[in-house]
């Protein structure tokens, strides 16, 4: 630093008077100002290592004086600056301090450490500075002499460390986490606002100095905490101990359903560090992911069940990867063993029918190639050689750029299916060619059928129960209303009642009822009512057929009146063969005596008086007698007629040979006079009147002898053949025989072909024949051939058991 | 067998010709004998049980009974008469025009002792009439001790 014109204006020493000894003042001075250059240089060198400068100023504030390494730290000479005042370099004045720093100097009031921004040639530098006011003796303000300081390195080095804390403080406060720091004395000293979140129920006790484990005590005591139980004090004293050893790592669960992870450690000068993290939502997507788990194992469980009860079995490939994934219903279906990895395609292609490949391929190959493909069938072969027959379906999934990712194929055995649609088809073919035949069988017999769903109270009719109905099927539609409608209004009440019936429960007997048609036809129809009851027995539907029985009812009814007159004329014809009986009585008896008394009386007289009476008298009462004798035998003939057969004799089973006996027995006598001879094997058995049996062999074979030809001696055989549930008899004699004029007058009562002289009777033999065989509701006739014998026919019912002869 | 008294017998018979026949018949028989004749049920009774007039009518050795009679018929006399211990021992003949099975059987249950049609032919009446004799006033053996009233 140079000397300058000025320099003495500075009271840097002991000012010097030129009234002295030159010499020596001067000597004096020369080493005085050697003493002063070197102090000076002295200075400078000290000021240069220290970063400082001295300074002085007038009275103006324009620097008068510089010593220091100005120039080394600005880059700019001390002699520029002398002259200027600390305004000219300052920065804009916007700095506080330089302000105040103005204003103290312009008091011209000491100041000391005043730090200000100057624009130098290096760039803006940090100034400390400190001053005080110089003044002479007379008190004259003379400026300011003071030090100067660069502390711009300081300065932002501090500036720095300033803002890098506000920075982490910063951080520290906008983390989601709680942090909190406590001393060594377990104190709070720190703690972020965040931390309120975690203790809400103690943050008043969120401040430095509050002991850790009071806020603890506050907080755990609010009931905020969950899962402390009842141990309270145990609780407490196992947190502390974890919070002492710096080594907690716990996940704490709060009464609002949060959920925190505390983290603790100690840090090096003792004290304790936590951090407080809040995982609600961590633990809600593992709670999420839990049941998520639960209910895709759940799922998996299903299908696989699904798939077995079902006969599915799925396939799931990863068209990228080419990872195949079987169900184990899938390997049984191919006849594979789950417990082995999935074919590959190629071996897969191989279960799979030879006629079938193609079409297999086919379809997986659209899948492919993202395709989605109908679903269709093909057969599998198993080990066994048997065919199944599965239905596929395939789907393809997309990832998310849209690519094919995955193909899955269920596979179903449709083999049973397969086989009844083949079946089904036939029976759907029966089943239109039986309805078809029903229909005509409806139309022809006249009957249609119905079906009703209770339940819907749909009803379904038949063709021909339209027809019944006089209806189209077009415009009428046959619900309840609408049939009940056409009932007869007087049968709408058994309709109804049947109806009721089959709601309670009871059993649809058949009915009728009358129904008038649109045309205004009335028919009658007949109605049979089948119940189908679901298990508790609740009616769902019923199906019935009806019949229009209106014909059938008025030709039942004509039969009806048919059979009653029938009746009244059987009960006539009753009557009046009660009545003949009758007669037949009173002939054999009232009419007997008179016609006894007669005869009786003549004879008597005859006896009496024959002697008296001449030729004449006798010849005619002769006559008389004879008269009445066959008077008589015709009455008793006729009664014997009138019994013949009445109320239907007494059936019984017995063998007709028995019966022929009988009356060969009775003719004993005319038999060995005739000299006749009967032939007859074993006859069978029948069922009729024994006694009227015997009386008709009697009657026949009695006609035969006495009608036999004149000297040849009569031979009669009897036969029997069966014919059905009848036995067809004959007689035949070698007797004169029968003009075939008389065949059929031979049975009629008291019907004689021949004179009395020649062969008596009265012609009742044959007429009783014919009533005991229309008794026993057999047929009698005769083939005769005049002069050489007659074959009397005639049929019996054979026996209940039929036997052969 | 000859007979130290007439025989006893009791014609029930409404037709008079009838019973003049019988009694001509009976005129023509070898054997002795008392007819009494009851023209109905009713009146054979009265007389078998010594009733009103027939106090002292005789107990007959045999009866001729017809079926037909008025009043009360001859069924029912020979029910009565079997019924009475005093009566049931007479033998009876059922005589009557009658031919019908039913009287027949019914005569012989209600235990007649035998059953006759009167014939036509007065020849065979008469035939009867002493073979009826013959029968049951000759050849059987009748209990003659009872004759005289059982009650006495």
């Amino acid at each position: 630093m140079n000397a300058t014109p000025k320099r003495a204006e500075f009271p840097v020493g002991p000012a010097i008077s030129a009234g002295t000894s030159d010499s020596l003042l001067e000597a004096r001075l020369a080493a005085a100002e050697a003493k002063l250059a070197d102090a000076e240089e002295i200075l400078g060198d000290a000021l240069l290592s220290s970063s400082s400068w001295i300074w002085e100023s007038d009275a103006e504030h324009c620097f008068s004086r510089i010593i220091g390494p100005i120039e080394t730290i600005f880059g700019t000479k001390p002699e520029k600056l002398i002259g200027k005042k600390v305004e000219d370099f300052t920065r804009d004045g916007d700095d506080p301090s330089t302000r105040y720093h103005f204003d103290t100097i312009q008091q011209r009031k000491p100041y000391r450490d005043v730090v200000s921004s100057i624009n130098t040639p290096k760039g803006v530098r940090y100034v400390k500075a400190s001053g005080k006011p110089l003044y002479d003796g007379s008190g004259k303000f003379l400026g300011y002499r003071g030090t100067g300081c660069d502390v711009t390195d300081q300065i932002q080095t501090e500036r720095r460390a300033s803002e890098a804390n506000r920075r982490f403080m910063e951080a520290i406060e906008n983390v989601p986490a709680s942090l909190m720091l406590c001393d060594r004395q377990d104190r709070i000293v720190f703690c972020n606002s965040a931390t309120q979140r975690y203790f809400p129920t103690a943050s008043h006790l969120l401040i430095p100095g509050t002991k850790y484990e009071d806020l603890l005590r506050a907080h755990a005591a609010s009931g905020f905490v969950a899962e402390i139980g009842k141990d309270f004090e145990g609780w407490m004293q196992e947190r502390m101990r974890s919070h002492r050893s710096g080594n907690t790592n716990i996940t704490r669960s709060y009464s609002d359903g949060r959920w925190s992870q505390i983290i603790e450690r100690r840090t090096s000068d003792g004290g304790v560090i936590g951090i407080r993290t809040d995982i609600t939502e961590l633990k809600k997507r593992e709670q999420e992911l839990e049941r998520l788990g639960e209910t895709l194992r759940m799922n998996q469980e299903h299908l696989a069940q699904a798939q077995r009860t079902s006969g599915t079995g799925s396939v799931e490939r990863n068209l990228q990867t080419g990872e195949v994934k079987w169900s184990d219903e899938c390997s049984r279906m191919f006849d594979s063993d789950p417990a082995l990895p999935p074919p590959n395609p190629a071996e897969f292609l191989t279960l799979i029918h030879p006629d079938d490949r193609a079409a297999y391929e086919a379809s997986m190959m659209a899948s492919e190639n993202g395709l989605s493909s109908e679903p269709f069938k093909f057969r599998t072969v198993h080990g066994n050689g048997s065919v199944h027959w599965l239905y596929c379906e395939s789907s393809v999934k997309f990832d998310a750029d849209g690519k094919p990712w995955k193909r899955i194929v269920t596979y179903r055995d449709v083999t049973i299916e397969h086989e009844s649609y083949l079946s089904l088809k036939e029976l759907a073919e029966k089943l239109r060619a039986s309805q078809e035949h029903l229909d005509r069988a409806q139309r022809i017999s006249r009957t249609g059928s119905d079906e009703r769903n209770l339940i819907t109270d749909e009803c379904k009719w038949s063709d021909t129960t339209y027809e019944i109905f006089g209806v189209n099927r077009e415009n009428f539609v046959p619900s309840y209303d609408n049939f009940l409608a056409m009932v007869h209004p007087g049968d709408r009440h058994i309709c109804l009642a049947m109806r009721q019936d089959l709601y309670d429960g009871k059993m649809i007997k058949p009915y009728e009822y009358r129904i008038i048609r649109p045309d205004g036809q009335m028919r009658t129809i007949y109605r049979e009512t089948v119940v189908n009851r679901d298990e508790s027995g609740k009616p769902v539907s019923y199906t019935g057929t009806l019949r229009d029985v209106t014909e059938l009812r008025a030709a039942e009814e004509s039969i009806r009146q048919k059979t009653r007159e029938i009746e009244a004329h059987a009960a006539e014809l009753q009557r009046s063969n009660a009545e003949l009986e009758q007669f037949a009585y009173v002939a054999s008896h009232d009419l007997q005596e008179p016609l006894r008394m007669v005869a009786s009386y003549c004879q008597l007289l005859q006896r009496r008086y024959k002697d008296k009476l001449d030729a004449d008298a006798n010849e005619f009462i002769g006559f008389a007698v004879e008269g009445a004798n066959r008077m008589q035998r015709l009455i008793n003939d006729l009664l014997g007629y009138s019994r013949t057969g009445r109320g239907g004799g007494n059936p019984e089973n017995f063998r007709s040979t028995d019966a022929l006996k009988g009356a060969i027995a009775n003719l004993q006598g005319a038999i060995s006079e005739s000299g006749a001879k009967i032939e007859f094997g074993e006859l069978p058995m029948v069922r009729a009147d024994r006694t009227q049996i015997t009386q008709l062999f009697q009657n026949l074979i009695g006609n035969a002898i006495k009608f036999r030809r004149d000297g040849v001696s009569p031979l009669i055989r009897v036969a029997a053949a069966a014919e059905g549930k009848f036995w067809h008899f004959t007689v035949e004699d070698n007797g004169i025989g029968i003009e075939k004029d008389y065949l059929d007058r031979v049975f009629l009562i008291f019907q004689r072909l021949h004179e009395r002289n020649k062969y008596p009777g009265t012609g009742i033999g044959l007429a009783i024949a014919k009533k005991v065989i229309e008794h026993h509701g057999g047929r009698i006739w005769i083939e005769s051939t005049p002069g050489q014998g007659s074959k009397f026919n005639f049929t019996l019912p054979a026996s209940v058991k039929t036997e052969t002869l | 067998m000859p007979h130290s008294r007439p025989i006893e017998i009791l014609l029930v018979e409404d037709n008079p010709g009838d019973a003049r026949l019988t009694r001509e018949a009976l005129r023509e028989g070898k054997i002795r004998n008392n007819l009494h004749h009851m023209k109905d049920g009713v009146e054979a009774l009265a007389f078998l049980r010594r009733e009103g007039i027939h106090a002292n009518a005789p107990k007959p050795d045999l009866m001729l009974l017809d079926l037909n009679l008025p009043r009360k018929d001859g069924r029912q006399v020979l029910t009565e008469m079997k019924a009475d211990a005093r009566l049931c021992t007479i033998p009876v003949v059922v005589l009557t025009t009658s031919e019908a099975e039913n009287d027949i059987v019914k005569s012989y249950e209600l235990h007649a002792n035998c059953y006759i049609t009167k014939p036509v032919d007065l020849e065979k009446f008469i035939e009867i009439v002493r073979a009826i004799e013959d029968f049951w006033l000759a050849v059987v053996t009748l209990p003659t001790h009872q004759t005289q009233p059982a009650t006495v």
